[in-house]
């Protein structure tokens, strides 16, 4: 009988080790990481933003048009509120409305669960979000020259409202592409934060200054914002500060069009001149 | 044409040029069409995919595709321009180098600007450019340059080959040339016979091509400088911008010359052509180039330097940066102010070989320092970014990029075989003239009164 020789054991063996990661590769569902924020934004309205994800460090990526189900577990049973799909970057936000009653746990927090069901490549996950809701409000007191901006944090649970201790506020004002966080304050035991505004902020022609009031991804209140407006700017004249660039017109200077016709003129004239040359040669063969 | 001596003999000393193709040119011709087709597939993919299969994204919207145009094109005007003072100087050693020169010229200008078309995401929109110009743009005055330059470079190349036509068409039979060809060379050398009016004509119309493509070139390689420069981002927005950009194509063009000087010395066996002299006299015109390049860009480095902006602080952070772009702007500032000095100036290491590796390592150095030019420059904006994942403002270029940049490469080495295909690179009546006397004509001639001898 022929033997069996080294070749052939070594494909069989590389056979079966393909056969075998191949199928192990088809039947591998990749791991997905949810993250979920709550966020109260400016005009009170409440968004949860969630993040799905897979891979990790550099290879990380969102996952796209994943449905993403929201639902509440403060109560007795687990309450669905929304199923929203995640965009390109893997993103997804359900925006809850003003007023909207949360049923609580037993702590009185409104307790959400974010969680994605998975499918044929991808696991499940899910995440839980824990938030009470925080109102915040700003007042602006000049006394003296001297401008103090005074924000006030109080909880809201179950319509009982009481002060928020040591909580960080951060006082910014809106400039052109983002916002000019100035200061945080820490609230004291009232749930007052105060910060004496400086004197040299540029507001827009008439003073104003659009301020934003912002508690960051604290682990109780999640992210809370509130904007206002007060004259508490400098006032600037924009008007003088426009474009003024010489080639920003609506038609180009004389000198330009003159020059350039000059120029390019020139260089065509002397290309036709080198042509007409070129062209009378067949009939200089004499 | 008389048929004569001189003609048979150079014609017969580079006939393997224009002979009916062998297996090896066919070879390489498939071989080169091979890099093209892959190159066509890319094209095809980022056209139905978009941009977003290349690196280029919101912040760096410029990549290897602008850095290539910039490179290709520097190679181009300098040819233009090395041909031009050479024509106009009569500088008899470098006749040989003459349709090198403008065949650099004429294919880089041709596959320059297909560089920048790939930049472009709405290539249906171009149309514009050429129904609604607006003459205050840049962009405009360096499509008219562009334009001007190339058609002027291909009537320029094509008079300069009229005399070899005629003297082809003459000996085609002795060559064994088909029919088709001859009938080729006869039309295209219009009916030239070296009659001393054909003559007169021809050269005052080399003259005045000569002499209009120096300043052509030149304000063309500054137009495409000012499109940078006349830009508010740190780190382009110079003065400087317009020379640099000069000199570095003179810097390349001559790399380049060196480094294809060599490839058909090598191939061909044309040692008697290019010679020693050929390489060490733009060898160290390389040493001359290489010593202002450095001068230009410590220069164009203390001025920023000195009163430096934070957006400034953050480009050089990043250059210097041996995880980012240090080990790139290391390389590219080496070869490019180093190695030629240490390499060519110094009589140790002086060869025809080391002068032409010097040369390549040139070109590479001059491609990196561009790379360093926009890209850092194009990721480190006036405004930090925020909020953007980092693959938008940190560029890498994909496969896609590399293989049409590799496809202009093979595209450029093609256009050359078929040029060598139709005349020698060699220029055969400008060698058969080398010893004649030549006349100053068109813009050079002097006033009869100071020729006129007093004798």
């Amino acid at each position: 009988m022929k033997k069996i020789g080294t070749i052939q054991i070594l494909s069989f063996v590389l056979l079966i080790c393909f056969a075998v990661s191949g199928s192990a590769i088809a039947q591998k569902k990749e791991r997905t990481r949810i993250r979920a924020y709550y966020e109260k934004l400016a005009s009170n309205d409440k968004e949860i933003r969630v993040i799905l994800t897979t891979g990790s460090g550099k290879r990380m990526k969102g996952v796209a048009g994943a449905d993403i189900e929201i639902a509440s577990l403060g109560g007795e049973e687990e309450k669905e509120l929304a199923i929203v799909q995640t965009d390109t970057a893997g993103v997804a936000y359900l925006q809850i409305q003003d007023g909207y009653a949360f049923e609580l746990n037993e702590d009185g927090f409104v307790e959400l669960q974010a969680s994605f069901a998975g499918n044929d490549s991808l696991r499940s996950s899910k995440r839980k979000v824990e938030f009470m809701d925080l109102d915040l409000s700003v007042t602006f007191e000049e006394v003296d020259s001297v401008r103090t901006v005074k924000v006030l944090a109080l909880q809201d649970s179950a319509g009982v409202q009481s002060p928020v201790e040591e909580i960080n506020v951060q006082i910014g004002v809106q400039r052109m592409h983002s916002v000019l966080f100035l200061e945080t304050v820490e609230t004291d035991e009232d749930g007052v934060g105060e910060y004496e505004f400086p004197t040299d902020i540029p507001g827009d022609d008439s003073g104003n200054l659009k301020f934003v009031i912002k508690v960051f991804e604290d682990d109780d209140y999640g992210t809370v914002t509130i904007k206002s407006e007060e004259k508490w700017g400098t006032i600037v004249d924009y008007s003088d500060t426009g474009l003024g660039r010489s080639l920003f017109g609506d038609a180009a200077p004389l000198w330009m069009i003159i020059g350039v016709f000059v120029v390019l003129g020139g260089a065509w004239l002397h290309f036709v001149w080198a042509l007409i040359k070129v062209w009378q040669i067949p009939k200089l063969d004499k | 044409m008389e048929p004569t001596v001189t003609a048979r003999e150079v014609l017969q000393e580079h006939k393997s040029f224009i002979a009916n193709p062998d297996r090896n040119w066919i070879l390489k011709v498939i071989g080169l069409s091979i890099v093209i087709a892959l190159g066509f597939y890319a094209l095809i993919l980022q056209i139905v995919d978009g941009h977003g299969i290349t690196g280029m994204r919101d912040h760096v919207v410029w990549g290897v595709y602008i850095i290539n145009f910039v490179y290709v094109l520097g190679i181009s005007y300098a040819g233009a321009l090395l041909a031009g003072v050479f024509h106009l100087a009569r500088i008899s050693w470098a006749r040989p180098l003459q349709r090198i020169l403008k065949l650099m010229t004429v294919f880089a200008l041709i596959i320059g600007p297909i560089y920048i078309l790939l930049c472009i995401g709405r290539l249906d929109r171009l149309f514009n450019l050429f129904f609604l110009p607006r003459i205050q743009s840049p962009i405009i005055w360096d499509l008219i340059a562009v334009m001007t330059d190339l058609i002027f470079c291909i009537f320029y190349i094509y008079i300069t080959y009229i005399k070899d036509f005629a003297i082809i068409r003459d000996h085609a039979k002795e060559l064994d040339l088909p029919e088709w060809r001859q009938k080729l060379y006869s039309f295209f050398a219009m009916g030239y016979n070296d009659t001393p009016a054909q003559k007169k004509n021809l050269n005052f119309a080399l003259d005045v091509m000569a002499a209009i493509i120096i300043p052509t070139s030149i304000v063309a390689y500054s137009l495409l400088a000012w499109l940078f420069g006349m830009n508010l981002k740190v780190g382009w927005n110079s003065s400087i911008m317009a020379p640099y950009f000069v000199l570095t194509a003179i810097y390349s063009g001559v790399a380049c010359l060196i480094f294809i000087m060599w490839i058909y010395r090598k191939s061909q066996n044309l040692h008697k052509t290019f010679t020693d002299e050929h390489f060490t006299y733009l060898g160290f015109a390389l040493v001359v180039l290489s010593l202002f390049y450095g001068y230009f860009y410590f220069s164009e480095y203390l001025t920023d330097w000195y009163n430096m902006s934070n957006t400034y602080k953050a480009i050089w952070a990043k250059i210097f940066d041996f995880s980012q772009y240090g080990w790139m702007f290391a390389i590219g500032i080496t070869l490019t102010t180093a190695i030629p000095v240490i390499v060519i100036l110094f009589p140790w290491f002086r060869t025809i070989n080391s002068i032409a590796i010097t040369s390549v390592l040139v070109l590479i150095g001059l491609w990196l320092m561009r790379y360093i030019m926009i890209v850092p420059v194009l990721e480190t904006p006036y405004i930090p970014i925020q909020d953007a994942r980092p693959e938008y403002f940190s560029y890498s270029a994909t496969w896609i990029e590399w293989v049409l940049s590799a496809t202009g490469v093979a595209a450029f080495i093609l256009l050359f075989m078929f040029a060598a295909k139709l005349a020698p690179i060699v220029p055969v009546s400008e060698m058969l003239e080398e010893k004649e006397e030549h006349k100053l004509t068109a813009f050079f001639r002097l006033k009869k009164k100071l020729t006129t001898s007093k004798s």
